[in-house]
């Protein structure tokens, strides 16, 4: 008679706790997550960060020409050349996108001495070839290769251009 | 000890059960924070992909228009097919180039990618096309407002432009194909850069074959250009071009069918031919013919055309930079040609055997035969004669010997529209030479003194003793009598009478047959003809934009924007007519 009293207290010892424990998860699996400065900027920021490079890049503009750096891409991917011309105001100029990105990757990507890998390139879907246009790290396709494989957080934009080419921006703590 | 066993089941369930809440509840909060990291990163990623669309659609819609509107101006399938089509009049008309142009930039559009970002996980609405117009110097592009969404466990994200977008493309890819259509087709066609008015008329209006044209005059008047002709290049070929009064004139114009050759030759055989008689006539005369009315075009467009400043209120702005030179109008020309004789026309020339009688006395021969022959048929005379004799001879006061061995042979022969004459003499003469000359002797001086003659001083008689030298002469045996009056005459002074003159004989012959001849030969030739000329103008137009360069793709090189159109058009002139 004892143990079954002793049983039956902590079948609704189990029950009670239980009971509780599910109520207090209902209520948290209906209330929004904490939004944390770790999630924030860690989970949140960083994938983003390629993102926010592409769109700010693109806005480029060259005083002289008022050439954007959209403008240079777009003909780069047409013209298949890195340096592509373009026919503005009765001239030619001339755009190295290299010059550019690479100036923007070195001030962007070490911005208040936090060091990102970064890589800017222009995919050829039909080839399959990469052709780089800015970075700051050695074997770039190697290091992002590797990344991804071991799961490391990889921030990655892309734009399409038009033809079958995309332009690519990798980004790494 | 039962019941303890019991509890410690219990407990170690409640515990189990307490870590697996606990493990439950932080995988649960993990992968919420993930999905929302997830859900928002993506949104972001839309947004800002959203934003990179709006930034490179500009330059790449216009790169589109641009190399559409190239291929499409260099290659308009039905303006310009190639060597094996030309322009006809069931070429696609301007609507149908416009909507096939339209068609292109739709179909480029179409091909960018719909579903971007992670795993395709962003719908993006590509560009649409709302709207193409063309103007003379723009391409107008109308964009419906691009959105970006995604819908992802409740987590919806919509993004619109809101706006139209509006794309204007300087490019006269419209005003090069109106003026490409006008130079085929009837009809009128609103220029809007051209606020001139000019009048074109067509030239040689008083040829027949130019009368239905002589009083179409083209005009653009108020941006206008009018034309009431069908094919403006078969006529402005055909009868030329009256422009300002600088008149330059057309295949119409061409009015010297008729060709005439002859040649004659001692020396070798002599040939006339077709050919040669259509060297005398205007045929030499078509491609140049064709060329200046085609230049005289080429400059009248060019007047037209090349505004230096083609921006008009109402237009899309045109850059006009230094340097600008409007647009380039090239016209190459081909001409095909071939002629006939014109068998509308009658025999130039006809002969009967009584048109050759100048030539009968040379076939008469020295013993006074006559060789001639002479066929008459409908359409040729053979006139022949060929002989060979000899008569008289040769001696001392006597040349009478003749040799000839002669042949005259004329065919001439005719047509409707051409006569030919072929002519050929040949003389063979031999004769008597001189060879040594006659053997001459006196035989008297005066009536009986063999060696002298009387005569006179004037008073009295007197008498001579002369000499006599015989020696030949061209009139046969002659005689020369010499005397000093002083020394050989009785009396001094004393002059013979004019009848005291030697006799001379032969004595033998000095004259033989010729051991040379000589032989004469000559050839003649002559076609006269009137002709006709069939001619197949081939025409390429070629347009070229030099506002604006267009890049072409995989190279950084650049291309003016370009119309070619070809154009076959054929006649056949004749002295009578043309058509």
């Amino acid at each position: 008679m004892r143990g079954f009293i002793l049983s039956f207290i902590a079948l609704i010892f189990v029950m009670v706790t239980c009971t509780i424990f599910i109520v207090i998860f209902l209520i948290l699996s209906y209330t929004p997550a904490k939004i944390t400065k770790e999630l924030v900027v860690n989970v949140v920021y960083e994938p983003i960060f390629a993102q926010n490079m592409l769109v700010s890049l693109l806005n480029m503009r060259n005083e002289t020409s008022g050439i954007t750096f959209a403008d240079a891409v777009v003909y780069a991917a047409y013209q298949n050349n890195v340096t592509p011309k373009i026919f503005r105001n009765g001239k030619i100029y001339r755009f190295d996108l290299s010059h550019d990105a690479q100036k923007y990757v070195d001030y962007v990507c070490e911005y208040l001495g936090v060091k990102k890998k970064c890589w800017i390139f222009i995919y050829d879907g039909t080839s399959r070839s990469i052709v780089t246009i800015a970075k700051n790290i050695d074997n770039p396709e190697k290091e992002f290769e590797r990344s991804q494989k071991e799961g490391e957080a990889v921030s990655r934009a892309s734009l399409p251009l038009g033809f079958d080419r995309w332009f690519v921006i990798y980004t790494r703590e | 000890m039962k019941g303890v066993s019991i509890l410690a089941a219990v407990i170690a369930i409640a515990v189990i059960i307490v870590m697996g809440f606990f493990a439950a509840i932080f995988i649960l909060s993990t992968s919420y924070e993930r999905t929302l990291s997830d859900r928002v990163a993506s949104a972001h990623t839309a947004i800002n992909l959203f934003y990179a669309y709006n930034e490179t659609l500009p330059v790449f819609a216009q790169l589109l228009i641009l190399t559409a509107a190239r291929d499409l101006g260099e290659n308009c399938g039905g303006v310009n097919c190639g060597k094996q089509c030309v322009w006809n009049l069931s070429c696609p008309t301007l609507e149908q180039l416009v909507d096939k142009y339209n068609s292109s930039i739709i179909t480029i559009f179409d091909s960018l990618p719909k579903n971007v970002g992670e795993l395709g996980r962003i719908n993006f609405t590509p560009p649409k096309i709302e709207k193409i117009s063309l103007t003379e110097n723009c391409i107008n592009l109308t964009l419906k407002p691009q959105s970006v969404w995604m819908n992802r466990s409740g987590f919806f994200l919509n993004a619109s432009s809101v706006e139209e977008m509006n794309f204007s493309v300087p490019v006269r890819y419209y005003l090069l194909l109106t003026i490409g259509r006008m130079l085929f087709e009837k009809g009128e066609y609103k220029i809007t850069n051209s606020a001139l008015s000019k009048t074109i008329r067509f030239a040689d209006e008083s040829e027949p074959e130019c009368s239905s044209v002589a009083d179409v005059t083209v005009t653009i008047k108020n941006g206008k250009v009018s034309m009431p002709v069908d094919n403006f290049t078969y006529w402005v070929v055909l009868c030329g071009i009256n422009y300002s009064g600088d008149v330059v004139h057309g295949l119409a114009s061409l009015n010297d069918f008729y060709g005439e050759y002859s040649e004659s030759s001692h020396w070798q055989k002599v040939t006339c031919t077709k050919e040669d008689a259509l060297e005398d006539t205007d045929y030499g005369r078509i491609d140049t013919t064709v060329k200046k009315v085609m230049d005289k075009l080429k400059d009248i467009l060019t007047e037209f055309y090349n505004d230096a400043n083609p921006n008009l209120p109402g237009t899309c702005e045109y850059e006009v930079y230094p340097g600008y030179k409007g647009i380039d109008f090239t016209i190459t020309t081909s001409i095909d040609k071939s002629y006939d004789i014109d068998t509308n026309q009658p025999s130039p020339e006809t002969r009967n055997c009584s048109d050759y009688s100048g030539y009968d006395w040379m076939c008469i021969d020295c013993k006074k035969k006559d060789h001639k022959n002479c066929v008459k048929l409908s359409n040729s005379v053979h006139y022949y004669c060929s002989f060979e004799k000899e008569c008289g001879d040769c001696g001392c006061g006597d040349n009478s010997y003749k040799y000839l061995n002669r042949t005259i042979d004329i065919y001439d022969k005719w047509g409707r529209g051409y006569f030919s004459h072929k002519f050929y003499h040949y003389s063979k003469t031999k004769g008597c030479i001189e060879a040594g000359g006659c053997d001459c002797g006196v035989t008297s001086c005066g009536e009986d003194n063999s060696y002298k003659c009387k005569g006179t001083n004037g008073t009295d008689e007197c008498e001579c003793s002369i000499s006599c030298f015989c020696s030949e002469t061209s009139e046969g045996c002659k005689c020369s009598i010499s005397y000093n009056p002083a020394t050989d005459c009785t009396l001094p002074d004393c002059e013979v009478y004019d009848s005291c003159t030697c006799k001379c004989k032969y004595t033998k012959t000095l004259y033989k047959r010729a051991s040379s001849y000589s032989e004469t030969q000559r050839w003649e030739c002559k076609y006269s003809a009137y002709f006709v000329f069939d001619v197949t103008a081939k025409l390429e137009f070629e347009f070229t934009d030099n506002s604006i360069l267009i890049p072409r793709q995989g190279s950084t090189a650049f291309e003016k924007l370009k119309l070619k159109l070809n154009a076959e058009t054929k006649y056949h002139l004749s002295s009578s007519s043309s058509s």
